[in-house]
């Protein structure tokens, strides 16, 4: 008898439909495909553009609706549904559409969305990661170019640029086209203002005032210090440094005048590069004299970024270190992490070589964040730049800031404004400047008021806490190159390439001087190395990258 | 033609099986092979808007770049050393590791002996590697296993440049070990038993034993996972040789892929880092191809 196979079959039959349906869904397509993206100016209808009011802060009459592609992350909270964000839609008349990606795969929804050839009305914040940079993506036609649309619906912004040298510069490129609007950093009242230092260079204070020494200053005075925390306190590791065998603020190397070798610095108006200076052979050597002494971490290789691991300060294993500032003084001791009531970790300034002189450790103070496009899709780009426009108004700051008045913040008698005990009795997992952020937008296109998080941060004792951020301040930016200083597509990929085998090079050298497997008579052998490397030319693209800014 | 004919009679026969053979074959042909299109990246200055058809083309641009790197050179030992430290003494290790648990008898013993071997197996890399630091600082225990054992004094192994091979090689070794038996264990597993008795009435001890009819026994298996484990000699494992290597080390761990990571860190430098790939997929295929063409030469076993 012929068994009736047709059941079997049907069965097999379903069985491959499925398998080939859920093939289709689930797997990312690593195809690319190009869609060519819209064409710039030409064809675009001009809408009637409202007149920019700027007592009602309204934009516009008619129904827009601007989407705007931003990095947020918040498992409490959707963008679109925040107050603030809310409130900001009812007052300028534009309702806006976030798209919101997490830090973790920003790069790549971006590069997803470029491919795409899908562009969002405004890219906020990430319009500097363009591959190629801003004057490519005008050029491909995916970012437009702002300056008719600055001098014609952005009052507020253009005179922000045009009151700062170093703003105008920084927003703009070498060959004057502005490709995005930039955040802006400011006090509340909305005067520009840099944020001051938030890591530095920190020492124990408890320490020092047992040893009864006063806060070392000079190169030779911290060696005095840290021979004595390693005698008396037995610290294993006196001082930390990061595994390229630097500081992270560059605490040590700027007392001899130079800066890491992982970039390149500024003597005067002249590029020059750290480990061909002699600065950074005396740096080497001092480094190398203190390993061989014990003073710095034996295991300083394998620590992360160099800043003081937690359980390294309270254990009372190190003395010294970089640190962030919101960590300083007796942050520690609050947290738990170690029951000695005198714990004090005190921010110090960067050290020199002769008394009186300042340590040009730090980075400039960054006035200009971020920046934001408007990118070619945009139908209404008009409306869009008033739209962030309004973010560099008071009104603006406050709302992205502060927040809703009576609800978030509200105001003196003398004017300041203060938080409201809704964000400051945040609940119990969240810490005030986190909560905030389920109310306002924060940092993104626009004027962020940095000073906002001394009014959020915990009450601290009466007794007169130092800041750790003015200390930093201190300490001065000479040597540091302009971060807007910008190089083209070709000039950055002949300098990266060619850079970063050098700044291998150097980090393994100076690491193998420190920890003495290699000898210091090979060390004029190392600079010459470097020279052969050509460093010469990546010496010269940054030269004249440098005096392009310069004639911006 | 002779084969389309052969085809389509056999399809006629056994239709449902070529039906059920159609997801996985689209599956191979949209996700393995229309990508290969992308190889094209590796000779084009690729442009994300302008996509595949339409960036710049450089030819061998990018190959260039990377070959007149001082370091591609030390990049392209370290990767083949790192790779052939692994065959010497991660392919052997399971292999013995199958045959002594062979000759356990407690079954009890045996059990828990296997399953505790495997569990180092899923131990997240990053954990590993957390580990392996911790335990190589100068306060570490096995830093200060060393220090008794050569007698010099304890130092931070991890930055020293001749410790990095060995502590590569073991901890792949300890954490592959177990794992890497199952398969053996299970070919062992259909050895003949008849055969033992046999050989054993002829006056073979265990260990004549194992030579003459465990090791023939298994001996297909052992010769394909040698075949496909030369399938990727160049892709040495780079998440943790970023995860354990410094610049104290690079003379001996840094490899091909690190070296590529640090070049187009910052860039989107698709298009290189496309083409290094491209040159690690061809010597890996020709490696595998040779070995494939030895294995059939010298053995009947060969995987095509």
């Amino acid at each position: 008898m012929k068994k009736n196979t047709l059941p079997r079959k049907c069965f097999a039959l379903c069985l491959a439909s499925i398998m080939l349906l859920m093939n289709g869904c689930g797997s990312s397509d690593t195809g690319s495909n190009s869609k060519n993206s819209s064409d710039s100016e030409s064809g675009r209808n001009t809408n009637t553009a409202a007149e920019y009011s700027d007592e009602s802060g309204k934009i516009t009459d008619e129904a827009v609706e601007l989407t705007i592609w931003k990095i947020w992350q918040n498992d409490y909270v959707d963008l679109n549904n925040l107050p603030a964000v809310k409130a900001l839609e009812e007052v300028t008349g534009v309702k806006i559409n976030y798209i919101t990606v997490s830090w973790a795969e920003a790069s790549e929804k971006f590069a997803l969305m470029l491919t795409s050839g899908d562009y969002p009305d405004i890219i906020d914040s990430a319009a500097g990661s363009y591959p190629g940079g801003g004057e490519t993506a005008i050029s491909d036609g995916v970012y437009l170019e702002l300056t008719d649309y600055i001098e014609k619906y952005m009052p507020n912004y253009k005179a922000y640029r045009e009151g700062n040298e170093e703003v105008r510069k920084a927003t703009m490129t070498d060959s004057g086209q502005i490709f995005a609007v930039y955040m802006l950093r400011a006090t509340t009242d909305g005067t520009l203002a840099g944020e001051p230092a938030w890591a530095g260079l920190s020492i124990r204070k408890d320490w020092l005032d047992q040893l009864d020494k006063a806060m070392p200053e000079t190169i030779d005075e911290w060696h005095d210090v840290l021979t004595a925390f390693k005698n008396e306190f037995n610290a294993e590791a006196p001082l930390m440094i990061n595994p390229e065998g630097e500081m992270v603020t560059n605490s040590f190397l700027s007392a001899y005048g130079v800066k890491s070798g992982t970039g390149m610095f500024l003597d005067g108006d002249t590029v020059k590069y750290g480990p061909l200076e002699e600065g950074y052979r005396q740096y080497v050597e001092l480094m190398r004299q203190w390993y061989a002494e014990g003073l710095i971490d034996q295991n300083f290789l394998s620590n992360d970024a160099g800043l003081i691991p937690a359980n390294f300060a309270a254990s009372d294993r190190t003395g010294a270190g970089g640190n962030l500032s919101g960590w300083v003084n007796d942050y520690y001791y609050k947290m738990g992490m170690t029951d000695n009531e005198d714990f004090w970790l005190s921010a110090v300034q960067a050290p020199v070589l002769n008394k009186g002189e300042t340590a040009q450790s730090r980075m400039a103070d960054s006035i200009v964040g971020s920046a934001s496009a408007i990118t070619t899709a945009c139908k209404y780009p008009e409306i869009a730049a008033q739209w962030m426009d309004f973010m560099y108004s008071e009104e603006g700051l406050l709302y992205n800031n502060y927040g809703i008045l009576g609800e978030t913040y509200d105001i003196d008698a003398d004017g300041s404004y203060y938080y409201t005990d809704t964000i400051l009795n945040s609940p119990e997992n969240l810490s005030s400047s986190d909560y905030l952020y389920q109310y306002v937008r924060g940092d993104g296109v626009g004027l962020c008021a940095w000073d906002r998080f001394e009014l959020l941060s915990d009450e601290s004792d009466d007794e007169v806490v130092e800041n750790p951020k003015e200390i930093w301040n201190s300490d001065g930016t000479a040597l540091d190159i302009p971060g807007a200083v910008t190089m083209s597509e070709t000039e950055g990929s002949e300098f990266s390439l060619l850079f970063s085998d050098i700044k291998s090079y150097v980090q393994e050298k100076t690491v193998s001087y420190i920890i003495g497997t290699d000898s210091m008579d090979t060390y004029d052998k190392f600079v010459e190395d470097i020279k052969g490397m050509n460093i010469a030319k990546c010496i010269e693209i940054q030269q004249a990258a440098y005096e392009r800014y310069l004639e911006r | 033609m002779k084969l389309l004919k052969n085809i389509s009679k056999d399809f006629r026969r056994n239709k449902i099986l070529y039906i059920l053979c159609i997801p996985i074959v689209a599956w191979y042909i949209i996700f393995c092979y229309v990508p290969m299109t992308g190889i094209l990246m590796g000779f084009q200055n690729f442009s994300l808007t302008k996509g595949i058809f339409g960036s710049e083309w450089v030819g061998l641009k990018h190959f260039r770049d990377f070959f007149s790197s001082p370091y591609a050179s030390r990049a392209i030992f370290n990767t083949l050393a790192l790779s052939f430290l692994d065959l010497l003494f991660n392919f052997p290790a399971p292999i013995i590791f199958a045959l002594l648990l062979n000759e356990v008898v407690h079954k009890l013993f045996k059990r828990v002996t296997q399953t505790l071997s495997y569990m180092p197996y899923f131990i997240s890399m990053v954990v590993m590697c957390g580990i392996i630091v911790d335990f190589t600082k100068s306060g570490g225990v096995i830093s200060q296993l060393v220090a008794t054992i050569t007698g010099t004094e304890v130092q931070n192994l991890l930055g020293n440049a001749s410790y990095f091979r060995s502590i590569y090689t073991v901890s792949n070794v300890w954490q592959g070990i177990g794992f890497g038996s199952i398969i053996y264990v299970a070919a062992l597993s259909s050895v003949d038993q008849e055969l033992y008795e046999a050989a054993r009435i002829d006056g073979a001890n265990r260990w004549k034993q194992t030579l003459h009819i465990t090791l023939p026994g298994i001996a297909s298996t052992i010769i394909i996972m040698l075949i496909l484990k030369m399938g990727s000699m160049l892709s040495v494992g780079s998440e943790k040789i970023l995860l354990l290597y410094n610049p104290a080390t690079y003379s001996t761990a840094d490899v091909i892929s690190t070296l590529v990571y640090r070049k187009s860190f910052e860039e989107y430098n698709y298009g290189f880092s496309t083409a290094v790939g491209l040159f690690n997929s061809v010597v890996n295929t020709s490696l595998l191809l040779l070995t494939n063409w030895i294995s059939r030469k010298f053995s009947e076993t060969s995987l095509f």
